[in-house]
């Protein structure tokens, strides 16, 4: 990856935390993660798994 | 177009952009870091990636709710666009039930090769490198589909 390519994603990743905090929260708990185990792969498929696209998209006309 | 709408309509585009560049950032950012730190293993940052992927849709689809509320706001009394916009819904929600499934996979991958470096057959762990290899392959095609569909439709609005 180009210093070029590597600076526009830092700015893209500063503007986006900027206009979304949550976003900064999400990013700093993924970066921050030690290690992975078969147990960390089974929580985030749950994790996956568990958000419907009816939660995620609560305004849905969709029956 | 009201200047409400024309506001709205913008910073729903500006939002896109951002979290579309964000969903590419994630990727490249985890194995840059990643990469960078001696107490991450590969299967540590595959796994920053699928988490910082799987936060990338869910605020994608976010943002999809964002752009059905104005676009049913505009349907109104109108069937034959509800019945437009309830068409793309329907395709969103597919996409996204594949990337579900696709991501299922690759976890299961994930779990059975982060279980399998760990033990002395490496012909094991070569196995389900590969077999990780393919299910992110299916699993980024189903992230891209979903991506598109949803900058496709909310960029051009049922009239």
């Amino acid at each position: 990856m180009t210093p070029e390519a590597l600076t526009l994603i830092m700015d893209l990743v500063a503007e986006a935390i900027r206009v979304e905090p949550i976003v900064a929260a999400e990013l700093q708990k993924i970066l921050t993660k030690p290690d992975a185990t078969p147990a960390d792969w089974m929580a985030a498929k749950a994790q996956v798994m568990q958000a419907s696209y009816k939660s995620l998209v609560p305004h849905s006309q969709l029956p | 177009m009201t200047t409400t709408m024309l506001t709205l309509k913008i910073n729903i585009k500006r939002w896109f952009v951002l979290m579309t560049a964000l969903a590419l950032a994630i990727v490249p950012l985890a194995v840059i870091i990643g990469s960078g730190c001696a107490n991450n293993t590969p299967q540590t940052v595959a796994y920053k990636s699928y988490t910082g992927s799987t936060v990338a849709v869910q605020t994608t689809l976010g943002f999809w709710d964002t752009y059905l509320v104005g676009a049913y706001a505009r349907a109104a009394g109108n069937a034959t666009n509800v019945a437009k916009i309830k068409d793309q819904e329907h395709k969103v929600k597919d996409l996204y039930e594949k990337w579900q499934a696709s991501m299922a996979l690759v976890a299961d991958a994930g779990a059975v090769w982060s279980a399998a470096t760990h033990g002395t057959n490496s012909d094991l762990s070569t196995s389900a490198l590969s077999a990780f290899n393919q299910a992110v392959n299916n699993g980024a095609a189903s992230y891209i589909d979903l991506q598109n569909a949803v900058g496709t439709f909310s960029n051009k609005p049922v009239q």
